[in-house]
């Protein structure tokens, strides 16, 4: 019986304007969005590629310019990515990575783009609502509920088997829109199809069809909590929008507004002082030195070998006292973000987006990794070659060409591996295999009850 | 007379009974609910956002006040000379948010980045390293979605609804005629919406007000009439929509169907086919890219200069170190404006595109009604662009007057860029595309208006 409710499901699913119109939508929103997110990508990558070739020019023993590689699967969810300033500049004599300059963006401010995770997340969690609102209530309606229930079907099975019928469909749907909204981006981007990018594609569809069926058992689930279609229609529209719109964007300010931890600006300032009292004491030192090297009529060398002691303590202590006040920053926000993470939960699509922006590299936490990384290639590899330098080239020497430049290893930022970004989704995936069980329960519960007359 | 008299009567009962139904439906009471509590809660996070940067750009400003900690030690030995310089200081200037952004983000973060003018004009990061974006949705995102949504809503069904009640037909039997039974219900529709939407715009401007004096002068008090007006027009066409869809399909769940991916269409898909248009057709430059050129001519001019004196080690080594100095200014100069001249012409392009369907002219004209559009955004560049020619020309007169004299030049400038950048409000609120973009929307509501009666004419209403 389950076998024939969802054929018949799926039969009159496929031929229903819902779905078909939905299709024919996204067969021209898909390839038109991945052309936009190809473009561009690609002018990001020439971007990043111009940038290498101008700081190889442009950098020098005691500052350098790290530039973040461009995720490879942006085009697929931008996330935060624009956010975030995607150069440092290390410099000798201060402690921390600092933001380099960056590109306008007016235009994305104004009319924000369209990705593969916001045609899934929002409207294609839109198009299985429309698909499910009715799944009993339009059987009710024309009487055939009580047919089905008399001809012996068990109310289990009729739950079911719409269920299934529509879920069914969505998957068909989103191993449509995934592939094509690929094609267009491999198609006009320098990007390659590897057995790692299918599989990153496969996770992504699978995370994609997962909160498809948590919306479609919302919109069952509705449908066996009212009796009439346009009201099941009424309550699970706002449920959508709540959901998909307004929670991922308003749970993180709300957060923010609430929490305990520190506001940007006080921080800043804070960061200043320090700053400012650690170059103060800095120079002080420095002006003892030179006193006393001169009171002593030392000579150039000992006093050179005297002034790089000198600074490259002074270089440690700012990285370490810096750092010192940003671990404690990070520490204080851990628990805003930490709930703030676990409240975005909550909703079937801001899991989705929280997910994909893992898989794609463009979430908080791949800046985050970008930001350590830097910080770490400071401490091995820039500070030591930046004073070997120094300690090598003296000023009153004349300068030879390459004086000014340093041997140093390229900086890398290694790529989480898939087992690393599976890892980072699960939460996001146990979330929406949660919802699904519990809304399955919830509508098996209401559909025992329901009154089919 | 008596004709017009009967027709207008008749109108005003199918209006009356349009909004008794709506009421009755709890419809009216249901859209008011959503509508209220998602402008208050916008409201309040657009508000906690916008006290966040400017608490940010008051602190930056008081950074700035502050002397810079810094200096130049020198290692004078018997046998050699060498200097260490060290320093710290606040970033560069930035403009402070503007309070209509609490309604319409727009491009106000664009207007309020930390920027040096100098020769050049660099941008710096809109926000620290570490700092978690956390942007709020505002009532243009808001009315944008959620509004047209409602506005479909109010309307989708209207006649479709009738028809399959069979009450429809009993109208049209009592006489009335299609023409007063569309207008009536199209009126009843609006003023359904009009109502519900006011009271939650003016709810959530009250709060607005209370918190932060929204409403203190009167500039800010028309603006924020008129960016309700725009959400009315806007709200109307959806209206107008839905009355259309309800004339073209013959069952209540098409028509539901047909509305929201005639919803998705307007307000996702055709505003970014119109961004994405005026990319291919007008592609401009990235900010790297004008670097990379920047750097390229700065080198060509400074080699050439260099190549006729093989013996100097710098520019200052030679004679003609001013000219060649100037000669760097001028291109420096050159191609940032053709830079700022391609990206304005992009921008300019895309709200001309996208000002031809509803949603962009939308966020065109409210954004730049709240001083956070492209018009705004243009007047901003262009101060950059003066600050710099003004930096230009005190490097250049430098050179005629004594150092310390050019310094303090140079620093007068720099002041007198940071202190227009702070400047306090008005923005420009007009554009070329204001007035486009409301043409726009009233070109759709009659379009979108005629079409339903011209289909209602014909319409099978058994």
């Amino acid at each position: 019986m389950f076998r024939t409710l969802l054929r018949q499901e799926v039969y009159h699913g496929v031929k229903s304007y819902t779905f078909l119109s939905s299709v024919a939508l996204l067969t021209v929103l898909a390839p038109l969005s991945a052309y936009s997110q190809a473009l561009y990508y690609q002018q990001l990558v020439d971007d990043y590629a111009l940038r290498l070739e101008i700081h190889s020019v442009e950098n020098r023993s005691d500052s350098l310019v790290l530039s973040r590689p461009v995720p490879a699967f942006l085009p697929f969810a931008n996330g935060v990515y624009s956010a975030f300033p995607n150069e440092l500049t290390l410099r000798r004599a201060s402690g921390r990575p600092a933001p380099s300059s960056e590109d306008l963006q007016p235009l994305d401010r104004l009319f924000p783009p369209v990705d593969l995770s916001m045609i899934i997340g929002v409207l294609m969690t839109l198009m299985a609502i429309l698909m499910s609102y009715s799944a009993v209530t339009r059987e009710r309606e024309q009487a055939t509920l009580k047919l089905l229930l008399s001809l012996g079907a068990r109310r289990g099975a009729v739950l079911m088997g719409k269920l299934g019928g529509v879920i069914l469909l969505l998957a068909v749907a989103v191993a449509y829109v995934v592939p094509l909204y690929s094609a267009v981006v491999f198609s006009y981007t320098s990007l390659a199809i590897t057995w790692s990018a299918f599989l990153e594609l496969a996770v992504l569809t699978l995370l994609g069809f997962g909160a498809l069926a948590v919306y479609a058992a919302l919109g069952v689930v509705v449908s066996t909590l009212v009796k009439r279609s346009p009201v099941a229609l009424g309550v699970s529209v706002p449920l959508w929008a709540l959901l998909s719109l307004i929670w991922p964007a308003s749970v993180q300010q709300t957060v923010h507004s609430f929490a305990q931890a520190g506001a940007a600006h006080e921080r800043h300032t804070r960061m200043l002082r320090l700053e400012a009292e650690l170059v103060h004491a800095e120079l002080q030192e420095h002006r003892e030195a030179a006193a006393e090297l001169k009171a002593q009529s030392r000579n150039v060398k000992t006093a050179w070998e005297r002034y790089i002691e000198i600074e490259r303590r002074w270089s440690n202590r700012k990285r370490d006292e810096l750092g010192r006040l940003v671990r404690q920053f990070n520490s204080e926000d851990r628990y805003e973000k930490r709930l703030a993470r676990s409240l975005l939960l909550i909703s079937p699509s801001s899991a989705l987006t929280q997910a994909v922006r893992a898989l794609c590299e463009t979430g908080t936490e791949d800046y985050d990794r970008f930001l350590t990384a830097a910080e770490r290639y400071d401490l091995e590899h820039f500070s030591p070659a930046s004073f070997q330098s120094l300690a090598g080239w003296p000023p009153w020497l004349e300068s030879v060409a390459g004086a000014n430049r340093l041997q140093i290893d390229s900086f890398h930022l290694t790529a989480p591996t898939l087992g690393e970004k599976i890892r980072a989704i699960s939460p996001s995936a146990c979330a929406l295999t949660a919802e699904l069980i519990l809304l399955f329960i919830m509508g098996f519960h209401r559909i025992q009850r329901y009154d089919v007359r | 007379m008596h004709g017009i008299g009967q027709s207008v009567y008749k109108t005003w009962l199918v209006l009356e009974r349009e909004i008794r139904t709506s009421i009755r439906g709890l419809r009216t009471l249901a859209s008011l609910a959503i509508m209220l509590v998602l402008l208050l809660v916008s409201g309040h996070l657009s508000l906690n956002h916008y006290r966040e940067r400017l608490a940010s750009w008051v602190s930056s400003q008081a950074a700035r006040s502050d002397a810079t900690v810094g200096g130049v030690v020198s290692y004078r030995l018997p046998d050699g000379v060498f200097h260490h310089s060290v320093g710290t200081g606040p970033g560069p200037p930035s403009g402070p948010p503007t309070q209509l952004s609490m309604l319409v983000l727009g491009m106000d973060a664009e207007m309020t980045r930390p920027v040096s003018v100098h020769q050049r004009v660099i941008f710096a990061p809109a926000r620290e390293p570490g700092v978690a974006p956390t942007e709020a949705p505002d009532f243009l995102m808001i009315v944008t979605l959620f509004g047209s949504l409602l506005a479909l809503f109010f309307s989708f069904d209207l006649v479709v609804r009738e028809k399959e009640a069979g009450t429809l037909r009993v109208m049209i039997a009592h006489g009335v005629r299609y023409g007063e039974l569309i207008v009536g219900k199209a009126l009843g529709a609006s003023i359904n919406f009009a109502a519900t939407f006011a009271i939650a715009y003016f709810g959530a401007i009250a709060y607005l007000h209370f918190q932060e004096e929204l409403l203190s002068s009167p500039e800010r008090r028309s603006r924020v009439l008129l960016i309700f007006g725009l959400c009315l027009l806007y709200n109307l066409v959806f209206i107008a929509l839905g009355l259309f869809i309800s004339t073209i399909t013959s069952q209540v769940k098409t028509a539901v169907v047909v509305a929201l991916l005639s919803w998705a269409c307007v307000v996702l898909v055709l505003p970014n086919a119109a961004v994405l248009a005026a990319r291919l057709i007008y592609p401009t430059p990235s900010y790297n890219e004008l670097e990379a050129r920047l750097f390229e001519a700065r080198q060509r001019i400074v080699q050439r200069a260099l190549s006729a004196y093989p013996a100097a080690r710098s520019v200052f080594d030679t004679a003609t170190a001013k000219e060649t100095l100037f000669q760097t200014y001028e291109e420096d100069r050159r191609l940032t404006d053709e830079y700022f001249a391609s990206a304005l012409r992009q921008i300019d392009r895309a709200s001309l595109f996208a000002v031809l369907c509803p949603a962009g002219a939308f966020s065109s004209a409210s954004s730049d009604l709240a001083g956070t559009g492209v018009g705004a955004y243009r007047a901003h560049i262009d101060l950059l662009r003066a600050g710099r020619d003004a930096m230009i020309e005190a490097l250049k007169y430098r050179w005629e007057v004594a150092p310390h004299e050019g310094d303090l030049l140079l620093r007068r400038a720099a002041d007198d860029v940071s202190s227009r950048l702070s400047a306090a409000e008005p923005r420009p609120a007009g554009s070329r595309f204001a007035l486009l973009a409301r043409g726009s929307l009233l070109a759709w509501l009659l379009l979108f208006a005629f079409g339903t009666y011209w289909r209602f004419r014909r319409y099978d209403a058994r």
